[in-house]
């Protein structure tokens, strides 16, 4: 019962399949995950060029078969080129897309987790546009000779510190909604053991979620500030994130207690750092 | 479902890469269906690469001798190293007949996703290369996919103060028509535009 059906997409990852091909992970639309088959894709002329590494938004046809589905077609919607171009987003972008390839099952419709990764890929071509780097400028005079390398530089020594400490926030807001979006809500505004309300020094995946003092058991050290760094990244729109002024120890700290409750509630040990 | 030592050899064929349980039941049932000799050929040639085969001290290229062919060429220009996955990937670049210098095999490329982190590859091993050595450019040819290119990102931070180090031009592919092309391969070849 063979059929062909078109959807949007989202480029996830892939691997090398027979001589020429690859199974490339694409996040459907309408469909959830899908493996799908692209032929001669890792020829050089090949017709699919460019258009299906990771994160590129696409509009796709795909011919179900028996076993695996095939791509047919596929146009570009946005490349999302940032992301894969700024070695400070290439990480962050890429833990998001781990958490969606290791979290979500095939074949499963997610349309308010795709939603989250559409605006997460769309906020982070806003913070690197934003940093001046993913525009193309002119050669200029000075081209030609040895000040070449450095046209847009004023731009890019500027940002990039920023725009990794943006890129990092971002991707943790974006896992912490995606964990939402999946049923986990840890506890963070009282302890999870007793219910007290203040004084919440640590957190345990195990537990689900914040801790006082008296029923510490096998969680970590938090500061208050990343507890109330996490509720806010929960809260707030993908968007407002940059404006948080998340700190490098709230994020450890928020990353830590991702990565325990992906491997305590979901079996999953997360891979990629920010 | 087959006699034991069928079952063997389809188990053994199917951990070839791009071999499925169904193509290793094929390639078995063809190699029954072959003279002992031609078996045995097989058999011994697998056994004398594994055994006469192994990297290069130098570039981790594949040799026979304790240095590849490319860096035992004293004609070869060994200021200048070109940086590629896998051994396979010098074979496109020699018979393109250009490239007189030397290589840099990593043995993959980066991909946090599958665990391979920079400590997995020979990167280590060419930045030793390149601070005793009289290197004068390396070029990263790795390959023009998301892996490739930030594992290309990735060594150029860590040698750019010390020489000069060059990316492989990737954009519209010889023979090819700008209509037909990508939006992501059209970017890369203006970003990667030459005066003329
Ligand atoms: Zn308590
Ligand atoms: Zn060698």
């Amino acid at each position: 019962m063979a059929e062909s059906y078109a959807t949007e997409a989202i480029v996830l990852g892939s691997r090398r399949l027979g001589e020429a091909d690859r199974i490339v992970d694409l996040f459907t639309d309408s469909r959830g995950r899908v493996p799908t088959v692209v032929k001669g894709i890792r020829k050089v002329k090949s017709r699919w060029g460019g258009r299906l590494e990771p994160f590129t938004h696409l509009r796709v046809q795909v011919h179900e078969g028996r076993n695996l589905h095939t791509l047919t077609s596929a146009d570009t919607i946005a490349t999302h080129a940032a992301l894969r171009d700024n070695p400070a987003c290439l990480k962050p972008g890429l833990s998001v897309i781990e958490m969606i390839s290791r979290t979500t099952p095939e074949h499963h419709r997610k349309p308010r987790t795709y939603n989250l990764m559409l605006s997460f890929l769309n906020e982070m071509d806003r913070i690197c546009l934003d940093a001046g780097s993913g525009r193309l400028t002119s050669l200029g005079a000075g081209s030609k000779g040895e000040s070449a390398p450095s046209s847009n530089a004023p731009h890019e020594a500027a940002a990039p510190d920023r725009l990794r400490s943006h890129a990092a926030s971002l991707a943790l807001g974006a896992q912490l909604k995606i964990l939402l979006l999946a049923g986990f809500l840890p506890h963070l505004l009282s302890c999870a053991m007793c219910g007290a309300k203040a004084d919440l020094t640590s957190f345990s995946a195990r537990a689900g979620g914040a801790l006082c003092p008296g029923c510490l058991q096998d969680g970590f050290r938090i500061d208050p500030g990343s507890l109330e760094a996490m509720i806010l990244l929960l809260e707030r729109p993908l968007s407002a994130v940059p404006d948080l002024k998340i700190g490098e120890v709230q994020r450890r700290q928020i990353r830590r207690a991702v990565r325990e409750i992906c491997e305590y509630h979901l079996g999953v040990r997360l891979r990629v750092e920010l | 479902m087959f006699p034991a030592p069928v079952e063997q050899l389809i188990t053994e064929l199917s951990k070839l890469p791009g071999i499925g349980r169904r193509s290793a039941q094929r390639l078995a049932f063809y190699l029954l269906g072959r003279p002992r000799d031609d078996a045995a050929a097989l058999a011994a040639a697998i056994i004398d690469v594994k055994d006469k085969i192994s990297f290069c001290r130098r570039c981790f290229n594949f040799t026979e001798e304790e240095l590849c062919v490319f860096c035992r060429d004293a004609r070869r220009d060994d200021a200048l190293i070109c940086v590629v996955e896998e051994p396979s990937d010098i074979i496109p670049i020699e018979k393109g007949g250009e490239y007189r210098g030397l290589y840099h095999v990593l043995g993959g490329s980066l991909s946090p996703l599958d665990g391979i982190d920079p400590e997995h590859l020979r990167i280590k091993e060419l930045v030793e290369r390149v601070q005793t050595g009289d290197v004068a450019e390396v070029i990263l040819a790795t390959n023009p996919n998301t892996s490739g290119e930030s594992t290309a990102l990735y060594i150029a931070d860590l040698l750019r103060d010390k020489l000069r180090v060059t990316r492989l031009a990737s954009g519209l592919p010889v023979g090819a028509d700008l209509e037909y092309a990508d939006e992501a391969t059209v970017s890369r070849a203006l970003m990667g535009r030459r005066e003329l």
